[in-house]
């Protein structure tokens, strides 16, 4: 047996294949999100029941091939995941973009304030992290009006709390260092203090910390979608192709399984990307998160 | 002589325990600290661990609030809760230097946006590259160090700006937190020469250590911290000779390289002291 040695940096730098694929599907899922719905042409209210459930690859009556095949109503399940992946991305990127500033404002002010500002806003986090945030999720959504909007809103407020949690350990932990001091000493207004000291800690880890919410809010929106709570009922999205094909798994299994698989591959490369990004930038910030 | 800074009847206690923070009794920090630094002196405080000498130095600029006593800066007393525009001859007059040279400077900032944005603060604002160069001289450094950060310098160098830091308000008092304590000892005789030199141009100190060895060198006077309360002060060469105190008395025991560590100090001053040709020129 041989021994075991760690790999250099610039090895632990090197991208494995898998990492590959997951970067080049994270890329591709972004394209397809900006640019998909100008590159095919669907409309959600279009049916053609001579086209209902054809299985994957079958040429239809109009010469197109259905690649992922056709649902209940003759719709093509891949245009519906092409038009989906604009929903997911948008309300994902927007989500955690929404829940990532909500956090850092209220995680610095707890962190910069201490004593009893910061155990008042600590606890609120330690109240809604204590409930599984679908939940939230789901009793936000049954009282707003379904929008895009509110989809974006609901998913950010079951995320914020996680981001003020490691931006109050990291602006604490920050507030200790002498040159934090030093500006205090010399009469620094806060805000340049937090600028030019504090936020710059923050950037890296809560990119890091992002990059995981971004998966968790596509999974959310998909399962609100799913339970009919999301996105209107004229926007397609994944969570609400997959309901539409529950009732056909028996004989039409693609409906459902098909974009299943979209944001399995979807949420796993992302999650991949990830720790690409951990490990390149992130030398240090593990303790923090 | 008149003090230039002095603290009365100083008294701060560190809130602890408590279901609520704030809501605990309080450890007292400082118990009744008065002492005083007239300029040109050095003001040497030494005590074990938890002594409350940091905590002084805090307390005197404003880190601690909730201290009860005076802090008086030219025979005026400060007030730490004013805005920053009245308490400016103070904040400007009176300069911390840390213990830590890695944590001291804003690590994503280069050296000269440091030092400009410490120029712009003081009194008659300047920040020219004339005034930088001049800065970073004072210390013994030179203008290649502006475009660096703080990641590039090593431990002494770093020290270095931060006293080019402090200096560039101009203060007439430089309160040192263990300044030394976390560099090698040819390092130390380098900072503490330059401390000398800042010295003989009028500015006072007060310097806190756990090192008798240091203090020994630079201070004129001493005070012995001991569980918030000063136990004893008076002229530092007769308060390691004949300590009064037997706290005192046990401090320096307990300092066995007194001695060894002065010698040391003394080699590496000697060797890098200027020749007399690089004097004269």
């Amino acid at each position: 047996m041989t021994a075991t040695t760690l790999p250099s940096p610039k090895a632990m730098l090197r991208l494995a294949p898998t990492e590959m694929l997951a970067l080049a599907f994270v890329a591709l899922f972004v394209v397809v999100g900006v640019a998909g719905p100008y590159l095919v042409d669907f409309n959600p209210a279009a049916t053609d029941t001579a086209a209902r459930l054809k299985p994957p690859f079958t040429t239809l009556a109009n010469g197109s091939i259905a690649w992922l095949g056709t649902d209940a109503v003759g719709r093509d399940v891949a245009r519906q995941v092409i038009y989906g992946a604009r929903v997911s991305l948008v309300v994902g990127f927007t989500s955690a973009a929404v829940a990532t500033a909500f956090g850092i404002v209220i995680g610095v002010w707890a962190g910069w304030a201490g004593r009893r500002t910061e155990q008042f806003l600590m606890r609120i986090v330690d109240i809604q992290l204590a409930f599984p945030s679908i939940l939230i999720a789901v009793f936000l959504a049954a009282f707003i009006q379904p929008s895009l909007l509110s989809v974006i809103l609901i998913l950010a407020v079951t995320r914020w709390a996680v981001v003020a949690r490691v931006a109050r350990a990291i602006t604490a932990r920050t507030l200790a260092k002498s040159y934090v001091e030093a500006a205090i000493i010399s009469g620094e207004s806060t805000w340049r203090i937090v600028r030019d000291c504090i936020l710059p800690n923050l950037w890296i880890p809560l990119l890091i910390l992002m990059s995981a919410e971004l998966s968790l809010i596509i999974l959310a929106e998909a399962s609100l979608g799913f339970l009919g709570l999301g996105t209107p009922i004229d926007v397609p999205s994944w969570g609400r192709i997959i309901a539409s094909g529950r009732n056909y798994l028996a004989n039409a299994w693609w409906i459902a399984t098909l974009p299943g698989l979209v944001i399995v591959i979807v949420v796993v490369s992302i999650g991949v990307a990830g720790e690409v990004l951990r490990r390149r930038l992130g030398r240090g910030v593990s303790a923090a998160l | 002589m008149t003090a230039v800074l002095a603290v009365e009847h100083l008294n701060f206690g560190y809130p602890i325990g408590g279901l609520i923070s704030g809501t605990g009794v309080a450890v007292k920090a400082l118990d009744d600290v008065s002492l005083s630094v007239e300029p040109g002196r050095v003001l040497g405080i030494v005590g074990e661990s938890g002594s409350g000498k940091s905590t002084l130095l805090r307390t005197i600029v404003g880190l601690n609030r909730g201290y009860t006593g005076t802090i008086r800066y030219r025979g005026e007393a400060v007030d730490h809760a004013a805005r920053p525009a009245r308490r400016a001859a103070f904040v400007a007059g009176v300069q911390m230097i840390f213990q830590d040279p890695g944590g001291s400077l804003n690590p994503f900032k280069t050296i000269r946006r440091t030092l400009s944005a410490a120029l712009a603060r003081s009194p008659s604002p300047r920040a020219g590259a004339e005034e930088l160069e001049a800065l970073l001289h004072q210390v013994g450094m030179n203008a290649s160090a502006l475009d660096r950060r703080p990641s590039e310098f090593s431990g002494g160098q770093l020290q270095r700006l931060a006293i080019a830091r402090a200096l560039a308000c101009d203060p007439s008092v430089l309160l040192c937190d263990e300044p030394t304590s976390a560099l090698d000892v040819s390092i130390q005789a380098q900072i503490l020469d330059l401390f000398g030199r800042l010295k003989r141009e009028g500015r006072a100190f007060i310097f806190v250590t756990h090192n008798l060895g240091v203090l020994g060198h630079i201070a004129d006077t001493i005070a012995v911290m001991h569980r918030g309360r000063v136990v004893e002060v008076g002229p530092a060469r007769e308060l390691i000779a004949t300590p009064q105190q037997a706290y005192t008395a046990a401090l320096i025991a307990a300092s066995p390289r007194l001695k060894h560590r002065g010698a040391l100090l003394e080699h590496a001053r000697r060797r890098l002291a200027p020749t007399p040709a690089e004097a004269a020129s």
